[in-house]
């Protein structure tokens, strides 16, 4: 309700007879979000004191209020550490690839279970390939070291009845990053189409036989109905995911890589989960997490506004 | 996905607060003279080693709850044969703040420094105990300590020549108890298939050569007689020379020691302390490890196998020897290969040297546990008897180990539900030596409970049955156990010579210099350029290691 | 439908189905080797012989894990947490989504606080601050922590937003019209016509609420009150083996075992597996739905 007050001072040029009327047809939209609104914040604005440790010597005794000043020094820190920019390039690179595959390879799935037009065999598949959602990366590092193996993995003997030779999927620098954005993609892909196939069932039918009825095929279908209808959850998924930029998947990479794959596989969360493994240092941690942060406030609003200027979507 | 992003963010953040010391480049502010002792002034008689306090007081606590911690009917943490005790002669009730599995145990301590939610009495590991003096949220303990602690708790905790009492005092001020145990159970034996040897007609390996023979037969000429060539010689994990990953089974410090080489642990160096893993004779033990895996008597794919891994491949019947700690054969590890393959003869013998004098092998600081009272508690002194109480009933003249240790009948660890514990540096090497004896003489009337166990699991593995394997071959007359009391005996044992708490260049630059390391030493064996080594080396000093040289030696003088 | 397909389309189709079933093999196949390993013997399956089928085929672990106390116990606090925290999500999630939904001209405050939500999304303050606050707001050791501070999840309420978004204005107009207001707007037009979206976020709903470890790990002062994911994770991760005592060994070999975990995991696996299909049924109800109204 203070958001009602804050609006009345807010804007005194609106005649206050018709202030009233809208504020008043306003007034449950006001209630609705409030139990949310409080909710948040109580538990998510509270806590963003926090980020004052960032430019702290965070000490528990005197807590966040009276913990020395310690001006950008947890930054400096940060960047002064040996191989920050390739571990930097590193994270980018993998969570970039995991984006794109993040988004397309639903969508394809998507589009091919759409032509199945056996019901049983769609509902069959659909729930098979969202299964590997629920296994934990601890569990799947064992069952891939097993099966990505070059001397006894099933993937190699594959390759090698075609005649390639075996790839050390796991221990060779230029493999690594790929082989992470490869079983992260195969891990979430069936999860992430369930949005997609939920946004094709809002596609209005009434579309598909006016195509029809012009004489278009399953493809241009696909092309001019289908494809349209999903794009603005595209889009939206898109921009949403774009926020992940430096995330690169701690849980994936932290139970799958090796020192040997440290030049092409070391990322941010992992260099700092070793830091930390000695260190409790709360300051350089909420500092990454700060940096983390407003790099994907950038991202976000960037593609905020590149969707609405150019594909006129507002995506929130 | 949002939704991601926060769980790594958690998960980063939950990272940092693992393990720990303080922040680096800070003033050392442990506040000198004058604390606690005028606050609370204790009552009459509560400084009495064993007085009991009139009325009860309760102190707070958290604990660990380890996965072998069982309960008779009707019992629980809360109520069970130590808190009665507690209560009944101490007059000290313990409330506990929070448990936990002991895998959890340091990020929910770490959360609670963090946030200043301290019970009156933890454990905690050296790097913690550091932050919590230098933040100042601890109380220091000379004083209860000196007036307090019974003789008998004086003894054990001293009898390591005072070492132990070093690493937890801090400008002359003692701020906690050790938790007493043994460090020469985490030094390395070399594991070997007997079955194997015989085979082929080799003898156990002594020298490094004959290791690398021995490593080549087992690789080449069919070892297992299947008529494939299907195992190789030597087991390593993917962490080589890393302390703070498989150091404890399929490791390569065992290997490292028979060069003479001693990573991660202070050396002395012409009256100078030096640090193990930037010296010569490393670079020589990484050729050796080179020459191994381009010859094929290393697994090509260690690179990717944790401990578990690898044993795994050992209980294939694909590995023939590994180098580890004492209790490697035990259920879960080498035991299974027995079970699995009834031929598979697991030895434990000494490490084998390159210069055939006997190699030296690494010992790690034996405390990794401290206990601390909280800033500001009111009973401080109640932590100093609630140790002379544990220490006195466990091993001192009055113990009733039957009570207050192992319920022989049940098999439960009673000790384990002691708020605080410790245990003579010896108390495994005893044992072996008492089991053994009473094996020869068939008479185990002598064994306290937790010998007796092993005594009848050994009875039961010597007739035939290979669930026991794993006790007789650590505690039978050529356990695991003969082999450090070999090392123990003829001294042929390398002491880690810094154990103080980590200094500030440790905390700050021990991360990425670790990193380099195991990054270096992979690649090398893995085929990479030897010459690797001496830039790593360079590196070393130049990114930290000359500080942190600088003040262990400093440490080293102080001393 | 017409039936006669052209030859391009049936080789497409053909394609088509292969693929998928190979798609689908390919996320089956490590599902059926925890499986496989669930069922086998721990000798086995630390030689590593067990592949797909199970070697030495038992029920142990089974038993074991239903035996455990602790795995029951904390299976049931997961139980409660869905059925009650499901639902406040859910509740909650609508509730924000639907004002948020409106244009500006309707709801001249909507930007405000799609940007007051959305920045939390992005801005943590780590977690120190937020167990303070949990702590201070009395509900640690509570089940309520396991719910309120999650309570609205923005991803969701982003979503489901742009589905109300998608719902033609003259729908609501006309029912304005006909006398009703706001509140029966949301409940008798908004939701229902966004019933595939509910349903999904529902599911996401579920699935997180089951999967969460971390919170539990962290508001918990006694693993009595851990949901099942977090006592999973204690049984799970690598554990320090240098500082065990060599009395626990045994016991501890029999807890570590790869099989009952394999149990465990599966156990836990079965109750969202389940869920699942029903919930898939109702997005084919929302396709029904969608045709009524074009």
């Amino acid at each position: 309700m203070e958001q009602v007050a804050v609006g009345k001072t807010g804007k005194p040029q609106v005649p206050s007879s018709k202030l009233r009327r809208s504020n008043w047809r306003e007034l449950p939209y006001h209630l609705m979000i409030l139990p949310g609104f409080l909710l948040v914040f109580i538990y998510s604005y509270i806590p963003m004191a926090g980020i004052m440790m960032a430019f702290q010597r965070y000490r528990p005794a005197k807590g966040i209020l009276h913990s020395p000043w310690v001006g950008w020094s947890n930054f400096e820190y940060m960047l002064n550490i040996p191989g920050i920019y390739q571990v930097l390039w590193n994270t980018v690179f993998i969570a970039l690839m995991k984006i794109i595959a993040g988004i397309l390879v639903p969508v394809v799935v998507t589009l091919l279970l759409n032509e199945a037009r056996v019901r049983w065999f769609q509902r069959g598949i659909q729930t098979i390939i969202y299964f590997p959602h629920f296994l934990s990366w601890i569990i799947l590092s064992g069952i891939l070291i097993d099966i990505l193996s070059p001397s006894t993995g099933v993937i190699n003997s594959l390759l090698s009845f075609f005649h390639i030779k075996p790839v050390f999927f796991l221990g060779d620098v230029k493999w690594f990053p790929y082989t992470m954005v490869l079983t992260d993609t195969w891990k979430e892909f069936g999860y992430g189409t369930i949005v997609f196939l939920a946004a094709l069932t809002g596609i209005n039918p009434a579309l598909y036989e006016a195509a029809s009825i012009d004489g278009a095929g399953r493809w241009k279908q696909t092309l001019y109905v289908t494809l349209p209808g999903m794009l603005p959850i595209i889009i939206l998924m898109t921009v949403l995911s774009l926020g992940n930029v430096l995330n690169a998947g701690f849980d994936q990479i932290f139970n799958l890589y090796s020192a040997q794959v440290y030049p092409s596989g070391d990322i941010i969360d992992t260099l700092v989960f070793r830091i930390g493994m000695q260190d409790a240092n709360y300051g350089v941690a909420t500092a990454v997490g700060l940096f983390k942060s407003v790099v994907s406030l950038i991202m976000i609003g960037a593609s905020y506004l590149l969707a609405y200027r150019f594909a006129g979507y507002k995506i929130f | 996905m949002g939704k991601a992003k926060l769980l790594v963010t958690g998960i980063t953040v939950m990272a940092l607060m693992f393990g720990a010391t303080a922040c680096a480049g800070n003033n050392n502010e442990a506040k000198s003279n004058n604390n606690a002792p005028e606050e609370s002034k204790p009552q009459a008689g509560n400084m009495d080693p064993m007085g009991k306090y009139d009325p009860a007081i309760t102190v707070t606590a958290v604990r660990a709850i380890s996965d072998g911690m069982t309960f008779s009917e009707g019992e629980s943490l809360q109520n069970n044969v130590w808190s009665r005790a507690y209560e009944k002669e101490l007059g000290i009730k313990i409330n506990y703040d929070w448990t936990t599995p002991t895998a959890q145990y340091d990020q929910k301590l770490n959360i609670a420094i963090a946030s200043d939610q301290l019970p009156d009495i933890m454990k905690v590991n050296a790097a913690q105990l550091k932050r919590l003096v230098e933040d100042e949220q601890i109380e220091e303990l000379t004083s209860f300590y000196s007036s307090t602690a019974s003789e008998f708790t004086q003894k054990i905790l001293s009898e390591d020549g005072g070492n132990a009492l070093k690493s937890a005092t801090f400008q002359d001020k003692l701020y906690a108890l050790p938790m007493m145990g043994s460090g020469l159970g985490q030094a390395d034996v070399l594991w070997i298939r007997a079955d194997w040897l015989k085979n082929l007609g080799l003898d156990v390996p002594k020298t490094m050569d004959d290791l690398m023979s021995v490593a080549k037969a087992f690789t080449f000429n069919d070892p297992d007689q299947n008529g494939k060539q299907d195992t190789y010689g030597l087991g390593l994990n993917k962490d080589i020379a890393d302390k703070d990953a498989g150091a404890y089974y399929a490791a390569a410090e065992g290997f490292f020691n028979g060069y003479g080489a001693y990573p991660n642990i202070w050396v002395d160096k012409d009256g100078e302390l030096a640090y193990g893993s930037i010296q010569p004779e490393i670079k020589t033990a990484l050729a050796a490890l080179q020459s191994m895996y381009k010859d094929g008597l290393l697994d090509k794919e260690f690179g990717t196998k944790d401990p578990s891994k690898v044993n795994q491949d050992a209980v294939a019947g694909k590995v023939g020897m590994l180098y580890g700690y004492f209790w490697n054969t035990g259920a879960g590890w080498l035991q299974d290969s027995k079970i699995a393959d009834p031929k598979a003869d697991w030895i434990a013998v000494p490490l084998p040297s390159a210069t055939g004098e006997p190699a030296k092998a690494q010992v790690p600081f034996a405390i990794n546990s401290y206990y601390v009272v909280k800033k500001g508690a009111e009973h401080p002194e109640a932590a100093v008897k609630l140790l002379n109480l544990a220490l006195e009933k466990l091993w001192g003249e009055t113990a009733e180990p039957d009570v207050y240790n192992t319920d022989a009948e049940k098999g439960t660890a009673l000790f384990n539900y002691a708020l605080l514990y410790g245990e003579a540096p010896r108390k495994n090497l005893d044992a072996y030596l008492n089991v053994t004896e009473a094996l020869k003489t068939k008479d185990p009337s002598k064994l306290n409970p937790e010998e007796k166990g092993y005594y009848d699991s050994s009875v039961k593995a010597l007739d035939g049955d290979n669930n026991y394997f794993g006790v007789l071959n650590m505690y039978g007359e050529k356990g695991s156990l003969s082999v450090l009391e070999g090392y123990s005996k003829n001294n042929t044992l390398q002491n880690d010579l810094f154990f103080g708490a980590p200094t500030d260049g440790m905390t700050e630059h021990n991360a990425t210099l670790q990193k380099q390391q195991l990054e270096t030493f992979t690649q090398i064996v893995m085929g990479g350029d030897l010459n690797q080594f001496d830039r790593f080396a360079e590196n070393w000093k130049a990114l930290g290691g000359s500080a942190i040289t600088k003040e262990v030696n400093e440490w080293n003088k102080s001393r | 439908m017409n039936r006669h397909n052209s030859p391009g389309r049936r080789v497409f189709l053909i394609l088509n189905y292969t693929f998928l079933i190979l798609l689908g093999l390919a996320c089956l196949l490590p599902l059926i080797n925890v499986l496989a390993i669930s069922f086998s013997s721990s000798t086995a399956v630390n030689a590593g012989k067990v592949s797909l089928w199970p070697v030495e085929f038992n029920l142990d672990s089974y038993r074991f894990v239903v035996g455990k106390p602790e795995f029951v116990e904390s299976f049931l606090v997961s139980v409660k947490r869905v059925l009650v925290g499901v639902p406040v999500n859910m509740v909650l999630t609508i509730l924000v989504a639907y004002p948020l939904s409106k244009e500006r001209g309707t709801f001249r405050f909507r930007n405000y606080y799609v940007w007051y939500f959305v920045i939390t999304m992005l801005f943590s303050g780590g977690l120190i601050p937020w167990y303070m606050t949990i702590r201070a707001t009395g509900i640690l050791d509570t089940f309520w922590a396991l719910i309120l501070p999650a309570a609205v999840p923005i991803f969701n309420v982003i979503l489901l937003l742009n589905f109300f978004k998608n719902i033609p204005p003259e729908i609501e107009e006309a029912a304005r019209i006909d006398g009703s207001g706001v509140w029966q707007s949301l409940w008798r037009i908004a939701v229902p016509l966004s019933a595939p979206a509910i349903a999904t976020l529902t599911l996401f709903c579920i699935v997180t609420h089951w999967n969460s470890w971390f919170d539990g790990l962290i508001l918990m002062n006694n693993p009595a009150h851990y949901p099942l994911q977090t006592y999973l994770q204690t049984i799970i991760v690598n554990r320090d083996m240098s500082l065990i005592n060599v009395a626990d060994l045994t016991q501890w070999a029999a807890i570590s075992d790869r099989t009952s975990r394999a149990a465990q995991v599966f156990v836990a696996m079965l109750p969202v597996m389940l869920v699942y299909p029903f919930l898939q049924k109702y997005f084919s109800q929302g396709i029904v739905m969608g045709s009524v109204k074009g």
